[in-house]
């Protein structure tokens, strides 16, 4: 640098020489390390841990202190951290509360076959023409009824009964 | 190295660099050592100054002058005279990933190191209350306007270098370092002043 290229302000220049002085304070506080196998001097350490990228071929990563730690401290963090998540993500899943399926079908034959009986008996009631006969219809509907409210079943109704119905 | 000029550049420190690079460039290890020499304590300088934390400050150095060695060998840099100009941009670059990253995850209170560091200003000629409030005032200034300051006294850089660097017209950055230090002084007289904010009384930052 050549301090006298460009003039600065003769108000300034008291402010400039601190500032100088403070940057030659920063520049001497690189760490003196006696026995550091990596070297003593600032100059020593940075040149024996980048030499080796000057004579490869390929590309080599430096040896580079304090931050390979720190690199692989945020590495093991960021495992954990999605260790955590994925843990969390599992136990969710497996404690959640499971909602009952419903059974669409019984596999039951028998109950299929008395359902359809119901649904037949409806179908007939609501088929058959009113004609003025509202004790029959009366009837027939308290028939359903009970067929409904009942496990009671068409096919378990008496011979009488069906016959009454005329079925 | 791509490209060699047809004369060799003197450098700031009157060296001619082109010969040296050259010379790194083909794994030549004294050539390299001779760089490191050269250039390795301004690129320290001037992270110690950003980040207050010497360990940190010789990582950063280390960091930049690994990617030189790469470029330099892999052909990543072509010789135009502007050697310093490039290192200095790849520090500042890698210094600012740094600024964010502390921003991103602050460790050590920055005022702490700096208090640590104090101690050695007795080495300085300076009177350490000066130097300590300088430092206050640095922190109070933008990062443009600091970029500016430490450029050209932690890099050592001419204001030629400095434009070069930072992208500017040789005009417009005279008058950025000169409004730069306008501020630094105002902020120094402040600094003077009892109960500022941030000094303790006998110029000490607080932690």
């Amino acid at each position: 640098m050549s301090s006298n290229e460009h003039e600065i302000d003769a108000t300034l220049l008291e402010t400039d020489a601190i500032a100088r002085r403070a940057a030659r304070l920063d520049a001497s506080s690189a760490r003196e390390l006696p026995g550091n196998p990596a070297g003593v001097t600032l100059e020593d350490r940075i040149f024996a841990a980048t030499k080796d990228v000057l004579n490869s071929s390929s590309p080599v990563v430096a040896r580079i202190g304090p931050g390979s730690i720190r690199s692989n401290a945020m590495v093991w963090r960021l495992a954990a951290a999605i260790a955590i998540v994925a843990g969390l993500g599992a136990a969710f899943v497996s404690l959640r509360p499971v909602t009952s399926t419903t059974q669409i079908a019984s596999t039951d034959g028998n109950k299929t076959a008395a359902d359809m009986e119901l649904v037949l008996a409806a179908v007939s009631l609501l088929d058959e023409p009113l004609s003025g006969n509202f004790d029959q219809l009366a009837e027939d509907a308290a028939r359903l009824h009970e067929l409904v409210t009942t496990d009671r079943t068409f096919s378990t109704e008496t011979a009488e009964e069906k016959t009454k119905q005329g079925v | 190295m791509n490209a060699v000029p047809d004369t060799p550049k003197p450098d700031s420190d009157g060296a001619e660099i082109t010969p040296v690079l050259i010379a790194a460039s083909r794994g030549d290890e004294s050539a390299w050592r001779r760089i490191v020499d050269l250039y390795a304590r301004r690129v320290f300088a001037l992270a110690q100054a950003r980040l207050r934390n010497p360990e940190v400050a010789e990582e950063i150095a280390q960091s930049v002058f690994a990617t030189l060695a790469a470029k330099l060998v892999g052909g990543g840099y072509t010789e135009r005279g502007k050697f310093e100009p490039w290192l200095f941009r790849i520090a500042s670059n890698r210094i600012r990933d740094e600024q964010r990253r502390n921003r991103r995850h602050p460790t050590t209170h920055d005022s702490e190191r700096i208090a640590r560091t104090e101690g050695r200003t007795e080495e300085s000629s300076a009177p350490p209350d000066q130097v300590t409030r300088l430092r206050w005032a640095m922190g109070q200034l933008s990062d443009a306007d600091r970029e500016v300051i430490e450029l050209r006294h932690h890099g050592q850089m001419s204001f030629a270098q400095l434009a070069e660097v930072l992208g500017e017209p040789l005009g417009t950055l005279l008058a950025r370092h000169h409004r730069a230090l306008a501020k630094l002084k105002g902020l120094l007289e402040q600094s003077t002043q009892p109960d500022v904010p941030g000094l303790r009384a006998g110029g000490r930052l607080e932690a």
